[in-house]
């Protein structure tokens, strides 16, 4: 039986994710964390299937973002290994799908072998690409691994232009979240927005709002690492127009100097090249030996990545993805 | 009109292909379940293969419906009839 889950199959739910996900998964263990991410109220955001011994052989986790809550956020979709089924996983999705009818599905870490279902639900795949903005006063990156001189030019505040990173707050985010103008197929809802941000049971998020002359543009989320004495700052969401990147380079890398960070990153999809280079970041690619900006911290692994996502939304050249978005960007 | 003997022939060289560690003898009483192999990610693979061979899209409700060998045989059937 194909069945949404509720509060009650929640111990059900976490022990199969640490018996047959991951030993020790956060999700296996955590309960306040799990809740955050896939309570709400009553119902509990997975779809789960039921052997006819009541057990669970196989989930699928979701995350509603737009406020009707027919969008939703993949996360994780595991069926036990000797289910006998080809299909069970499937099966799943389907039930999923059927009921957001006219929402979207996206999904945002996808394993590459994975890639093959998602392609053959006719929906769009692809790659995060991972931008790096380099602190040029660094003399030695103890988190990144920069081999050959790739160091950005600097760009310096620019006060004529008036545009500026104001410091965000809840309520500030309350009343002018509307008025910011995406043109991103993924909507994300102001209330989505505001629990994924403010309400985090363990990441503490920076939120700001990108101004001209005291005008909210954009908002713009950083969550700071520390590691190996070091000390990095991750834009981990954008909301609104990204062509006001360009006007907060020399803000970012006034930033990166004032807290000592080694870089800014940006793990995304969507983001014009022309525009993130102006803005002074670097495009790093998966297989770049000379260049390894880090994307797992705990435990810390010193490698490039590459994040693949599937997105079921119809303007595909107009879709953005930020590292947060979905079951991303989570501590593990 | 291709024959059924002529379609599990090139069945039985796709399966060796995708399940090559293990020699399986298909033929129309195969199951998913007879195949410890047959999971969700070998499907995809057998239907890609399927659909490259004989040159048709599985729909998804005959990929849902294709797990098992009598199936995959009717679906091929009515698709290059």
């Amino acid at each position: 039986m194909i069945r949404f889950a509720n509060v009650h199959d929640t111990s059900m739910i976490m022990d199969f994710i640490g018996k047959h996900w991951k030993k020790n998964h956060i999700l296996s263990k955590d309960k306040k964390l799990f809740f955050f991410q896939y309570k709400d109220e009553s119902s509990l955001n997975f779809v789960i299937s039921l052997t006819d011994d009541k057990e669970i052989n196989g989930i699928l986790g979701f995350i509603p973002f737009s406020d009707n809550k027919s969008d939703v956020w993949l996360a994780i979709w595991k069926v036990k290994e000797n289910s006998k089924s080809p299909i069970l996983g499937l099966e799943l999705f389907n039930f999923l799908r059927n009921s957001k009818e006219n929402g979207s599905i996206v999904c945002s870490g996808v394993n590459k072998p994975i890639l093959k279902i998602y392609k053959f639900l006719g929906m769009n795949t692809g790659q995060l690409k991972h931008y790096v903005l380099l602190n040029n006063s660094i003399k030695k990156f103890q988190v990144c691994v920069v081999k050959r001189d790739v160091r950005t030019p600097i760009f310096t505040r620019n006060i004529e232009n008036n545009y500026n990173l104001r410091y965000s707050s809840e309520e500030r985010i309350d009343k002018l979240y509307s008025q910011i103008i995406q043109s991103n197929p993924i909507q994300k809802s102001k209330s989505y927005f505001i629990k994924r941000f403010f309400y985090h049971p363990i990441y503490k998020y920076k939120v700001f709002e990108i101004q001209k002359s005291s005008n909210t543009l954009a908002i713009i989320v950083f969550r700071l690492i520390t590691i190996k004495n070091s000390n990095l700052m991750r834009i981990v969401d954008y909301i609104g127009n990204e062509k006001y990147l360009v006007n907060i380079g020399g803000i970012l890398n006034q930033m990166m100097i004032n807290e000592n960070l080694e870089y800014i990153d940006f793990l995304s999809y969507g983001f014009s090249k022309n525009i993130m280079e102006k803005a002074g970041f670097k495009l790093v690619s998966a297989n770049d030996e000379d260049l390894i900006i880090p994307n797992y911290f705990n435990p810390f692994i010193q490698k490039n990545i590459e994040i693949n996502f599937a997105a079921d939304t119809g303007i595909a050249e107009k879709l953005r993805i930020c590292i947060a978005d979905g079951d991303q960007d989570r501590p593990s | 009109m291709m024959k059924e003997s002529e379609i599990l022939k090139i069945l039985q060289e796709i399966f060796d292909d995708i399940f090559e560690e293990n020699s399986i003898k298909i033929n129309q009483s195969t199951t998913s379940e007879s195949i410890e192999q047959w999971d969700s990610l070998n499907h995809i693979n057998l239907m890609s293969a399927i659909e490259i061979e004989f040159d048709f899209k599985f729909s998804l409700s005959e990929f849902m419906n294709a797990n098992n060998l009598a199936s995959i045989v009717e679906i091929i059937k009515y698709k290059i009839s």
